[in-house]
Parts: C-alpha cells; sequence; structure tokens
C-alpha cells in the first residue's frame, strides 16, 4: 500500500491554474524529489498536502485514509509534517521551545494540571525536553544555541531548527519545502549529508521525504523519484537518469534552442 | 370608505417608510464615509486605525470654531472640518506611526498606538475646549422637499449626496491620477512599490491625509446630525464595523457596509427602539460572522507561505 | 481604612483584570474590546446572587465566574476559527450589547442607575491573596505547553496550525482563562466598592486594559504588574495636571511605544533565579567569613 497517495488534485487561484490534475505516489522510506521553475506550483503542492490550502478538485489519502479536508493541525498529526521555504519559526520562543512546540500535543496535562503543577507536568516536560534536544542533535545545532531566540542565529542554523521541528512531530512523511534556498555552497553539502543521516536514523519507523527544489544537483544526488512541474502541469517524472535527458524537462529549463 | 381609510394608512405607512430610508441612507453614506476612510489606512498599512476617531473629532471642533468666527456656509464648514482633519491625520501620523514604521514593529503597536492616537485627541479638547455640548445651527433651516406629496428632510438629501460625492470623487482620485495610482501601488505591496521608486514615507503621509479628509467630512457629518462633544470619536467603531462587515482590503466593501449599517440601524431604532439596538446588532453581527465571515466584498486574504 | 488601604485595593484589583487580558493580548495576540464587559459580567452576577438571594460571597464569586465562562464560550464559539479583526470586532460588539441589556433590565440590575448595596466583602488581604494566587497560576500556565503553544499561535498561526496545535481550540481555552480571570476581578471590585453601574465597564475600560499590557511589554508578565501599578498610580499623581492629566497621561504612552514598542520591561521576567542570584551575594560573604 502506498504511505501517501496524491490523486489528480487541482488548485485555481481565481483563474490562475496553480496545480493542473497533479498526482503522485509515495511508498515507505522512499525520498521523492519535485523540482522545477519559480511559480510552478511546488510549494502549492505541499500546502495542499498539509490542509493548508484546500484543493479545488482531487483526493488526497494517507495510509488509505482520505485526509483532502483534514486541518492542518489534524493532519500533522497523523504523521505528515512540513517545513517552510521561508522559515516560520516562532520568534517569541527560544530554540528549544520551538523545538518542543511539535511535542505540545504528545504531552498527557490538561489544562488544570497546568494549572497547578502536579509531578506528572514536571515528569512529561522534562521528558519532552530531552527528546526535543535529541531532534537538534540530529540536525546539529550546537548545545549553547539552545536558549537563544532563532532570530539571532545565522540563517543556516535557524532552517536546520526548522527541521528539527518538523521532525519532532515524529512524522512518516516529511515535505521539505526547499531546504536549501538561501544556503552557501558548504551549507549545502551539510544539508545533504544531514538529510543522508535523517534518513538513517529514522528508517525503522519507514519515514519518507519529499523535497521540493529547483536545485538540480541536489535533487539528482538525493532522490529515487523525480517529478518535474512546469506552471503546474507535471512535464515528466522517473528516475534520475531519466530525467536528466528528457527534452520536455530541458526545454523547460533551458529554453526552447538548446 | 373603509377601502379609503386603509389606502390612506397604507400610503402614511410608505411616507414613514421611505423617510426612514433616507434617514438611515444619510447616516449610512456618513458611515461609508468613515469606514472608507478607516478602510484606506487599512489597505496601506494593514492595521486598523482607531486614531481616524480623534481625526473626526478634530475635523468637527475645527468646523464648529470656523463656524463660530467666520458664520461661514456648510459647503465651507465642511472644507474647514475636511482639511483640519486631513492636516491632523498627518499630523497623527509623524507622531505615532512614523517612529514604529521606521522600527519595523509589528502591526499591533500600530493598532495600540492608533487607539491612544483617538484618546489623545479626546483629552485634548476636554482640557481645552471642555466637557460641553456643543451643536450646529440648521444650516439650511427644517425644511424638506417635497416629492410626490412626501416630505423629505432637506439636510439628509444633502448630506447623503455629499457623501457620495466624495466617495465618487475619492475612487477618481485613486484609479485616475498619478499620485492615487502610488496609493494603490503602495496598497498592493509596500516593498515593491519602493523599489520601482515610489517614496513610500512620502505616499503614506498622503494616504493619511486623504483619509483625514474623508474623517474630518464625516466628522462634520455626524457633529451636524447628533450634538458636538469630546466622546465623538467613538463613533469611529461604526466606520471599522462597517468595513469589517464590507470586507477589509477591499475599497467598495465598506461603502456598501456602510450604507448597509446605516439603513439597518435607523430601521432598528425607528421600529424597536434605540436600547435595543446595539443588543440586535451584536446578534446581526455574530449571525453574519457564521454566515459569510469573508465580508460581502469577499476577499480572502490568504495568507502567503 | 485608610485612603492608602483604597488605592492599593484598587490597583490590585487592576492588575489582576490586567493579567487577564495579558493572557490574550500578550501571550495569544488577540485583542479583545469587550475584556471589561467580563468583569461587569462577574460583578453583576455575584453582586446579584448577594443582594437577592444572599448568597455567601465566595460562592457567589464562584458562581459568578463560570457564568461568565460560559457566556464567553458562546461569544467566542464563532470567531476562534476566523481572522483576528473579528475576535476584536465581536468582543467589542459584545460589550456593547451588553452594556444595553444591563441598561435596560431596570427592575433586575436597576439600569443605568446601577446596582446598589452590594454587601462590603473584600480588604486589602483578600485582594493580595488573590493576586498572588491568580500570578502563580497564570506563571504556571505560562511555563506550560499551554503558554509555549500560545506564543507560537501569536507569532505564526499557521505554523502552529502545521505543528499539530489546534489553534481555534487553544484560542479558546485561553480565551475562557482569562474571562474567570477578568470576571474575577470584576467580583472583587463589586464587593468592594458596594455599587456598580453599566458605565464604569465601556470599552475605554476595556482598551485601557489593553494598552497597560502594551506598557509592561507583551513578554513580560512581571512587566505588566509593574507596570500597571505605575500606571494606575500615576494617574494619581499626574492631579495636579489638572484638565490636561489624561492627555500627557496618553502622550507619555503614545511615546513610550515609540520608542520602546516591546514595553518598558520587554522580556525581563522576575522568577525565584532572580531571588537567588540575589542571595548568592550575601550567602558568599557569610561563607567567606566562615
Amino acid at each position: 500500500m502506498d504511505l501517501l497517495e496524491i490523486r489528480n488534485i487541482s488548485k485555481h487561484f481565481g483563474g490562475i491554474i496553480a496545480v493542473d490534475n497533479f498526482s503522485l505516489k509515495v511508498k515507505k522510506n522512499q525520498l521523492i524529489g519535485i523540482i522545477g521553475p519559480n511559480g510552478a506550483g511546488k510549494t502549492t503542492i505541499f500546502n495542499l498536502i498539509s490542509g493548508i490550502t484546500k484543493t479545488t478538485s482531487g483526493k488526497i489519502f494517507f495510509k488509505g485514509k482520505e485526509i483532502t479536508f483534514l486541518k492542518p493541525s489534524h493532519i500533522s498529526k497523523l504523521g505528515i509534517a512540513r517545513t517552510f521555504q521561508n522559515l516560520r519559526l516562532f520568534s517569541g520562543l527560544d530554540v528549544i521551545s520551538n523545538v518542543e512546540i511539535a511535542y505540545t500535543y504528545r504531552m498527557r496535562y490538561n489544562f488544570f494540571q497546568a494549572l497547578f503543577w502536579p509531578p506528572i507536568v514536571l515528569r512529561e516536560n522534562k521528558k519532552f525536553r530531552n527528546l526535543a534536544k535529541e531532534s537538534l542533535n540530529l540536525v546539529k545545532v550546537p548545545t549553547n544555541y539552545y536558549y537563544e531566540k532563532p532570530t539571532n542565529l545565522p540563517y543556516g542554523l535557524q532552517k536546520r531548527i526548522d527541521l528539527a521541528r518538523a521532525l519532532s512531530l515524529l512524522p512518516q512523511v516529511l515535505l521539505l519545502d526547499e531546504p536549501a534556498a538561501g544556503l552557501n555552497p558548504y551549507e549545502v553539502i551539510e544539508l545533504i549529508d544531514i538529510i543522508r543521516l535523517i534518513q538513517k536514523e529514522y528508517q525503522k519507523q519507514n519515514l519518507s521525504i519529499i523535497l521540493v527544489e529547483h536545485r538540480m544537483e541536489m535533487i539528482m544526488e538525493l532522490c529515487e523519484g523525480i517529478y518535474v512541474l512546469d506552471f503546474g502541469k507535471t512535464i515528466a517524472k522517473g528516475t534520475p537518469e531519466y530525467i536528466q535527458n528528457n527534452e520536455n524537462v530541458l526545454t523547460a529549463y533551458l529554453g526552447e534552442e538548446f | 370608505m373603509k377601502a379609503g381609510l386603509l389606502l390612506r394608512n397604507v400610503k402614511k405607512e410608505l411616507e414613514v417608510f421611505l423617510q426612514q430610508l433616507l434617514n438611515g441612507l444619510s447616516s449610512g453614506g456618513v458611515y461609508a464615509l468613515m469606514a472608507v476612510g478607516f478602510g484606506l489606512i487599512y489597505n496601506v498599512l494593514k492595521f486598523s486605525n482607531f486614531s481616524h476617531g480623534g481625526v473626526m473629532l478634530i475635523g468637527c471642533y475645527t468646523a464648529y470654531f470656523a463656524f463660530k468666527i467666520f458664520h461661514s456656509s456648510l459647503f465651507l464648514t465642511l472644507l474647514f472640518g475636511a482639511i483640519s482633519g486631513g492636516f491632523c491625520a498627518v499630523i497623527f501620523e509623524k507622531l505615532a506611526i512614523a517612529p514604529l514604521r521606521k522600527r519595523n514593529a509589528p502591526k499591533v503597536y500600530f493598532f495600540v498606538n492608533s487607539i491612544n492616537g483617538g484618546l489623545l485627541a479626546e483629552y485634548l479638547i476636554v482640557a481645552t475646549v471642555g466637557v460641553f455640548f456643543h451643536t450646529f445651527p440648521d444650516f439650511l433651516g427644517t425644511a424638506n422637499i417635497n416629492i410626490r406629496q412626501i416630505s423629505f428632510s432637506k439636510l439628509n438629501l444633502t448630506m447623503f449626496t455629499i457623501s457620495l460625492i466624495t466617495l465618487f470623487g475619492l475612487m477618481w482620485y485613486l484609479y485616475k491620477t498619478k499620485s492615487g495610482r502610488a496609493i494603490r501601488a503602495v496598497a498592493c505591496d509596500i516593498n515593491t512599490a519602493s523599489l520601482m521608486g515610489v517614496d513610500v514615507n512620502r505616499v503614506i503621509s498622503l494616504t493619511f491625509f486623504v483619509s483625514g479628509l474623508l474623517g474630518g467630512l464625516s466628522g462634520v457629518f455626524l457633529g451636524i446630525s447628533y450634538t458636538i462633544y469630546p466622546q465623538l470619536g467613538k463613533m469611529i467603531v461604526k466606520g471599522w464595523m462597517a468595513s469589517v462587515i464590507g470586507g477589509l482590503g477591499s475599497l467598495l466593501g465598506p461603502v456598501v457596509g456602510g450604507i448597509l449599517l446605516g439603513v439597518l440601524e435607523t430601521f432598528l431604532t425607528a421600529y424597536i427602539g434605540s436600547s435595543f439596538t446595539p443588543i440586535l446588532e451584536f446578534i446581526i453581527l455574530l449571525m453574519f460572522l457564521l454566515i459569510r465571515p469573508q465580508g460581502i466584498a469577499g476577499i480572502i486574504v490568504e495568507e502567503k507561505v | 481604612m485608610s485612603f492608602y488601604q483604597g488605592v492599593i485595593i484598587i490597583v490590585v484589583i487592576n492588575v489582576i483584570a490586567v493579567i487577564g487580558n495579558f493572557l490574550l493580548t500578550g501571550m495569544t495576540g488577540l485583542l479583545s474590546f469587550g475584556q471589561a464587559s467580563f468583569m461587569a459580567l462577574g460583578a453583576y452576577i455575584s453582586g446579584l446572587l448577594a443582594v437577592k438571594f444572599n448568597i455567601p460571597f465566595p460562592l457567589a464569586i464562584l458562581l459568578a465566574i463560570i457564568a461568565s465562562v460560559f457566556v464567553g464560550f458562546i461569544i467566542a464559539l464563532p470567531v476562534v476559527k476566523l481572522r483576528r479583526d473579528y475576535f476584536a470586532l465581536t468582543t467589542f460588539a459584545f460589550g456593547e450589547f451588553l452594556k444595553a441589556v444591563l441598561n435596560l433590565s431596570v427592575t433586575i440590575t436597576g439600569g443605568a442607575t446601577g446596582l446598589a448595596g452590594i454587601p462590603y466583602k473584600v480588604n486589602i488581604w483578600i485582594v493580595l491573596i488573590s493576586l498572588i494566587i491568580v500570578i502563580l497560576l497564570v506563571r504556571n500556565f505560562r511555563n506550560s505547553k499551554f503558554g509555549k503553544e500560545c506564543l507560537a499561535i501569536r507569532d505564526d498561526e499557521l505554523a502552529a496550525r502545521s505543528c499539530g496545535i489546534d489553534s481555534s481550540r487553544k484560542k479558546m481555552t485561553v480565551f475562557l482563562f482569562s474571562v474567570a480571570i477578568t470576571s474575577f476581578a470584576g467580583c472583587l471590585y463589586g464587593f468592594y466598592t458596594c455599587y456598580i453601574d453599566p458605565s464604569m465597564f465601556g470599552w475605554t475600560k476595556s482598551s485601557e486594559l489593553v494598552i497597560m499590557v502594551f506598557f509592561g511589554g507583551l513578554n513580560s508578565l512581571t512587566g505588566v504588574i509593574i507596570g500597571t501599578t505605575f500606571l494606575t498610580l500615576s494617574l494619581e499623581i499626574l492631579r495636579f495636571t489638572g484638565a490636561w492629566r489624561m492627555f500627557i497621561y496618553v502622550l507619555i504612552m503614545i511615546i513610550l511605544i515609540d520608542f520602546r514598542p516591546q514595553g518598558v520591561f520587554a522580556n525581563w521576567e522576575l522568577e525565584w533565579t532572580t531571588f537567588e542570584k540575589l542571595l548568592q551575594v550575601p550567602l558568599s560573604i557569610i561563607k567567606k567569613e566562615k
């Protein structure tokens, strides 16, 4: 059975067709890439999967259950986590709390217990703080930054905190929205290592990753299946080797005369 | 005989209905002016500008004193009110908004400072003029206009007409002139506009001036239809309500919202009494939010991810 | 009872109400322009219960809080899902609604002339103990997962929702908590002044509660407490300026927000650790002497 199945989804914004009849299947432990020029509808697809925008038509299934009309909070609890292209860290919280946010729905105490702090609150807080530290450790955020506000940190680190936050939802599908955007070449290499590490660490949980990028080399390096979008339409899909030699892709990327 | 009486009753009721409709339209026109002035700032800076109430208040008092000193006519008095409102809005912008913009502060601070701005105007009036009530004279007398034997208040008719003309003038300004286009460009995207060579600071001051003109005008209208008192600025909440009902982020929505609110309120007040009006307004608002939360204009400002 | 005790009681009640609003405005980024009407609800319900049914005042307060929370639930139900502007608008309209209801129900509440004859039950110790309890509860709430979730919703609601936070539910929770505290402040107010009328709880009072949160700092509970105390007292101090008193007060506020938008106290928070650090100094001296 497919872990995530997208069946012919479309999204129209007024007269603009942002995503046109897009389909995708993800199996366990896969790493799928979606590439395309700017404005091809890649981020919109992520927004549709995570429930932030609703589809105009088509259906999305997760583990055989339809999730098309669920709320974003519900979808993320089921096991689909995402990162954001333009970093949406919580500026009022320190780094470690930013990560802890993703664990809060697992913490087992209610409103009244939160007011009076019986031992269970301390126990739960401590347990999940340790888990948050592990996540941050995995994406290689130095411990001395844990209690800083994220806005004071370099951009590359902020991106990794965003990644740690998404991982802390303990997802089965991880959506990475242009993780390499704005990083320098050295940081990109580091990022590729981290993604490989995550894949290895989470193999037991059957984590699949969908990666949106417009950097060819990164997608080619990491992904086993690639979808190429242009103006909302899927113009090619297949293995990296196939995509590299596909004429449609070359035209979309480099223009007609090539 | 009986049929004749019935007919006369129907005619009488129709007359009352039409008169109330005109009353409603005239106060709706004023609400629309307020709502558009309020919405203009919302479009450009994306915050609810409550200092607009203060602008209305200052406009109203200036117009009142202009009248007292120069014995100006209705139109001249309105002009005084509008222009002083415009300058008051710019002063407020320099005092409470520009420093926040320079610091890139979150919008919520703009909002709070605008409430403070409204209060500042109110207390300024309290300290200088005092808390007493004043009234404008009957500019047009108590003359009525008869149309098909139904008499309408000349003042209400004039107010509604002036409001409509002003609104059309504003639309013309925003869509046909160069500086109007600059305002719309900044409303669309402040950063892109500044990259395209629009002097954003100047345009924002200009927007405040235009919105202040509308505010001053609506302030004088309020002063004419009610009395002049320091808490007049609180009427801005009607403009706020109108612009939310009409749809924030649109320019025509607040006009429709304002007129709708004015008519609704007049009828509620006429048929069930003014003390019940806030109760029904609240219930209508709740229903409205349940049924059509995006406002009449229906623009849902979707967040960009 | 001395004049100063009276001032302290009013200040403390005000601080409790502002703390209630801090939960909403400071922590969750929701602006309520009807918060004073929940003070009114608390004051009126508990007052009526005490006056008409002779219910002992602690029980009257408890019942009043429960009733206010229930009313808050009904109002918030349609709007927690919507944009924040609507929340502000609805709470505002509710304030006007409640004022109209109170003015109209002359036979029950006394209408515009107010409700008199509420028994005098509140003294300085009761309000101080209440304040400490409220501060501790809010502090606990803030340091728990709920507090973090609220801050996340305030900073970026969309991201919070993609982190498994059901934002409408959390907003409802924090709103009801805030309503409970605010209406508690209202109850205390009623049992202290013994007389209440609808005009005390208008939207000027509501916006005052909002502004005080901003003055102290959106991120600092300590700041909000000290700031509110200072502001309430400064109104007394500014009396010498006569008619210009409120004008100067508001002008100071505007200039302060202009130049220090994060509030006077920004992120600073007084915690036990601060005391511990302060204690370190004398302790180290004692150790040296040994």
